[in-house]
């Protein structure tokens, strides 16, 4: 499933929500936690990140991974967790007019 | 374990910007490869696994330079935050550092405030009444044509006759329009009674030449100037919506002026105005083509140039047709006229008559206010240099501690740029507040160089001043070398070099320069201004009143029907308690109406070349005299004699024309040749009609009757009343005169009631003004001057304490320091007189015609300023010599 566009920054806060993690652990938790159904070009991450970090919704430090290797951690701001209210509300409410006018009137063909 | 290199990498991400970009290449690097590690664990070969990641991870290249690009921004940012930052920062810091030396800060701050300020209302001045173009189009193109005469100031050139006006306007080609008019005062009839307003009696062709547009209906046009044309009045926008409430069906409405009813036939548009006049309705002159010309020169003109043509040009050619007048109109002019009058022709700017002699007292107050600011800037930039000088020793140390040059320079520089800004925001508010208060008080005759507001010009150059002398002060701190070796050698206190010393005593002299000659230059307007007010006026101004009142033409039409109006007013006034006399006129004194009119003495007769004098010939009803407590010798024609051709000379008349003899029972006359001669009856006191720095006026005294033959005048009708009272309010007088005016005829209305000694005094408010202004201008160089020789002196004192200790120590005598250093103060002080007087000497001459009874050149005004300057100065030098003279020496040579 294509990612509809603009929910990348979304995916990535949320991710963000539980602690602070690095691209890689960010990529994977996405994909364990959608069971690898968004396709999902993991390099995206990057431009995704820095932009984040620019308007000052995430932090970027450098930190020692469990491979004990130097890497950079992500984490949530407190100006971040206000987008990530802000956008979670918007994205449901989206959801929710979208889902009632598919009820309202199926979509013709289908068996 | 881990902070060294960490940190290590903070510190070179910060000092090398390019090492961010070496971040993300890292960080997009490992990402990878824990993805290929991943996939190698689950199994796949490592070209499987390169593969699979390279498909999962995407443009590896593509993603890496999005990623860069935008880092770059954000690094950007950053930067620019952070050097905002550092330089509010040090803002703050030069705030803090102002506000712990309060004398210095606000001693540059008051000065700069005060010049800057006299600065913006000067040039507000200059910019709203000379430099700002007069509200026409193309306002270069007009002028003003009158005949210069022989004799006659330029003030009281003739102006055009009509058929003068119609023989230019047809045949001259220098010329594309050329309109003529004059002024006068008319009563407006209302429901609440008559009104008086001013009217322009205009041709047609003169809203065409100031090219008026109508808001509603139409405007005049030549066919109401022929005779018999029905009776039409264009209203002025203000005055239609003022009177009229800005009634949308005015035109064509009746309106009665001046006892006659006219049609309203257009309003002007908002904002057009007469030039001269502050006219509210505008009538059509009657002008007939085809009349009897006359030799009766009495329309003021207004034309505008061809296009293309200058003033020069117009001259010549009108010139040219002024030779053919008489040729053209012998009933008018003449034999010989041309040989005994010699009238020519000029062509002035409408600009400059309208300025007219404002101009010059404009220049002296930009010149005062330029001065103080010469001053005032010299003065901040030796306070600042003192302050550079003192700060190298600090400057030294924070520089060899590692401040970068650009950075202490940056700060000294802040502490002017900071100081100047404020400055002048101060001064820009505070010339506003001046100019509103100058604009409300409405003084007289100075309303037309009133602004309420500081123009954008003048703010201009406030601002631009402003940022020069902030340049000039930011570039003189960084002018110090902060070269820490030799500053810290130097010891700290010896920092006076003595280049930068005679800098300042340089400035010292130029401020006493200037000083000088602005000293000199309001003594000499003060001097005017207190000679003037010694100068008797020979009116009598306790308890006498002036008042204005106009009657209607249509009535008043004949000598007997104005004559009789004025009777019967001053004897029912003068049967009221508290009133002592009343007379009326048509010129009274001092109210710059100071035409004249030919008059031939009998037996007396001119020889071939010579030319009848022009005196002043002013109207006088009975009891005029009396009313302005003028003595009479001999008697004034009363009522009763009103007919009988009896006339008052004035003593500078008779004095003229029959010195040494007794002038009761002399003819003189008025126009032409045919008798008869009016015979003198008394000879009134002298009167300073024309302006109290001014000759007595010479004056024939003419009654309100004419005998048979030529009359001088029309019958009395726009008139002022004098009026003496005794013990009774001005709010009694306006009473009793309305009362009584309107008794006699409710449509004569009366305004203006003036006490006689606000005209005195109004006469003289331009020269006060000067006076108040160039002598507000020179007190503030003069205390400049003193606290900028005073802050050298300090200064130098202080510097050189260590010197006058050792002095001292070597036997030096306090007197002899006190004299050292008052000896130095002294010396400045001669050149700068010197060369102040020679300026003086230069300028003053420019005050001329500013001045009453006294020389520009007036040694002893020089010799009193010079005198003042020097005392001052002794002042100002007193101190700082005591305290060098009070030095002690072992103390002094040990804080060394």
């Amino acid at each position: 499933m294509e990612l509809i566009r603009g929910t990348l920054d979304l995916l990535i806060l949320n991710a963000l929500a539980s602690r602070a993690m690095h691209g890689y652990e960010i990529a994977r938790w996405l994909e364990d936690t959608t069971d690898s159904a968004l396709s999902i070009e993991e390099g995206s991450l990057y431009p995704a990140l820095h932009r984040m970090a620019r308007r000052g919704w995430i932090a970027a430090d450098w930190g020692i991974s469990d491979a004990n290797r130097r890497a950079k951690y992500y984490s949530l701001t407190d100006a971040g967790s206000d987008q990530l209210g802000l956008a979670s509300s918007r994205w449901l409410r989206f959801v929710e007019a979208v889902a009632k006018v598919l009820k309202a009137a199926p979509a013709p063909n289908t068996p | 374990m881990g902070w060294i290199p960490d940190r290590y990498q903070e510190l070179r991400r910060l000092l090398r910007p390019e090492s961010a970009e070496e971040e993300i290449d890292e960080e997009m690097a490992q990402h990878f490869e824990l993805l290929v590690e991943r996939l190698l664990r689950s199994g796949m070969s490592p070209l499987e696994a390169r593969a699979e990641a390279s498909r999962r991870f995407g443009d590896l290249d593509a993603y890496r330079s999005e990623t860069r690009a935008i880092a770059r921004k954000a690094r950007i940012r950053t930067a620019r935050r952070e050097r905002l930052q550092t330089w509010l920062g040090d803002l703050w810091i030069t705030v803090r550092s102002l506000g712990r030396r309060p004398g210095f800060s606000v001693a540059v701050l008051a000065t700069l405030v005060l010049s800057l300020a006299g600065t913006a209302v000067t040039f507000t001045l200059i910019d709203t009444v000379l430099l700002r173009p007069l509200p026409y189009s193309a306002p270069d193109e007009l002028v003003v044509v009158r005949h210069p005469v022989p004799g006659l100031e330029e003030g009281q050139e003739w102006n055009l006759s009509a058929a003068g006006y119609f023989f230019f306007q047809q045949n001259a080609r220098s010329l594309q329009g050329l309109g003529i008019w004059s002024g006068t005062h008319v009563s407006v009839a209302g429901d609440e009674g008559a009104e008086r307003a001013i009217a322009a009696l205009v041709s047609g062709s003169l809203l065409r030449v100031l090219e008026a547009r109508p808001a509603l209906g139409r405007l005049l046009d030549d066919s109401d100037n022929r005779p018999g044309a029905p009776l039409t009045v264009v209203l002025d926008h203000g005055f239609w919506r003022q009177r009229y409430g800005s009634d949308p069906d005015i035109v064509g409405r009746v309106v009665t002026v001046n006892s006659a009813e006219r049609e309203v036939v257009g309003v002007l548009e908002p904002g057009f105005g007469h030039p001269i006049l502050d006219a509210q309705l505008w009538m059509p002159l009657e002008l007939d083509p085809t009349a009897r010309p006359v030799n009766s020169h009495i329309f003021q003109s207004i034309g505008r140039l061809a296009p293309g043509t200058d003033r020069q040009t117009a001259e010549r050619e009108l010139a040219g047709f002024t030779t053919q007048l008489p040729e053209l109109f012998p009933e008018a002019y003449s034999e010989g006229f041309m040989d005994q009058y010699r009238f020519g022709l000029a062509v002035h700017r409408l600009q400059d008559d309208v300025v007219g002699s404002l101009e010059l007292l404009l220049w002296i107050l930009v010149a005062a206010a330029l001065l103080v600011l010469v001053v005032a800037t010299s003065n901040v930039a030796g306070l600042f240099l003192v302050r550079a000088e003192a700060r190298r020793h600090e400057m030294a140390i924070r520089s060899s501690l590692g401040a970068s040059v650009g950075r202490l320079t940056w700060h000294g520089a802040s502490e002017a740029v900071l100081l100047v800004t404020g400055s002048a925001v101060v001064a820009l508010a505070l010339a506003s507040a001046v100019l509103r208060v100058l604009d409300a008080a409405e003084l007289e005759s100075l309303e037309w160089i009133t602004s309420p507001s500081v123009s954008p010009g003048a703010a201009l150059a406030v601002v631009v001043t402003a940022a020069l002398v902030a340049a000039g002060l930011g570039s003189l701190t960084r002018a110090l070398p902060v070269s820490p070796v030799q500053s810290l050698r130097e010891g700290g206190t010896a920092g006076t070099t003595p280049r930068r010393r005679s800098v300042r005593e340089l400035m010292i002299v130029g401020q006493i320069t200037v000083a000088l000659v602005l000293v000199t230059g309001a003594g000499l307007l003060l001097r005017s201004a207190i000679n003037l007010g010694r100068v008797d006026s020979g009116l009598d101004t306790d308890g006498s009143w002036m008042a204005s009142v106009a009657l209607p033409p249509v009535r008043y039409g004949g000598y007997e029907e104005a004559g009789r109006f004025f009777q019967q007013l001053s004897e029912r006034m003068e049967a009221l308690p508290g009133i002592r006399s009343v007379g009326a006129t048509n010129a009274p004194p001092l109210s710059g109406q100071d035409g004249c009119a030919l008059i031939f003495v009998e037996g007396r007769p001119l020889a071939s070349d010579e030319r009848p004098p022009c005196v002043a010939t002013p109207m006088v009803a009975p009891g005029y005299f009396d009313a302005l407590g003028i003595p009479v010798r001999g008697r004034a024609p009363g009522w009763s004699e009103i007919d009988a051709g009896e006339v008052v000379v004035s003593r500078a008349f008779a004095d003229r024309f029959w010195p040494g003899e007794d002038p009761i029972g002399r003819g003189v006359k008025g126009n032409g040749d045919e008798p008869p001669f009016y015979r003198v009856v008394g000879v009134a006191a002298d009167v300073r009609a024309d302006g109290l720095d001014r000759p007595p006026e010479e004056a024939v005294y003419f009654p309100l009757m004419p005998i048979e033959g030529a009359p001088l005048w029309s019958p009395l009708r726009s008139a002022t009343l004098t009026i003496s009272t005794e013990g009774t309010s001005q709010e009694n007088l306006a009473a009793m005169l309305r009362r009584e005016i309107s008794a006699l005829d409710p449509e004569v209305p009366v305004s203006d009631l003036r006490s006689v000694a606000a005209v005195v005094s109004r006469s003289t408010a331009r020269r006060s003004f000067a006076a108040t202004l160039v002598g507000t201008a020179a007190a503030l160089a003069v205390l400049l001057a003193a606290l900028g020789i005073y802050g050298l002196l300090a200064y130098l004192v202080g510097n050189r304490r260590a010197e006058i200790g050792v002095r001292m120590a070597l036997g030096a005598d306090p007197a002899d320091v006190l004299r050292m250093i008052v000896l130095r103060s002294l010396l400045l002080t001669v050149f700068g007189l010197v060369a102040g007087l020679v300026g003086s000497v230069l300028l003053s001459r420019s005050l001329e015609s500013m001045l009453f009874e006294v020389s520009p050149l007036d040694p002893a005004t020089m010799a009193l300023a010079t005198a003042l300057i020097l005392a001052i100065v002794l002042l100002a030098s007193v101190a700082p010599a005591r305290r060098a003279a009070a030095v002690n020496p072992v103390q002094a040579l040990r804080t060394e």
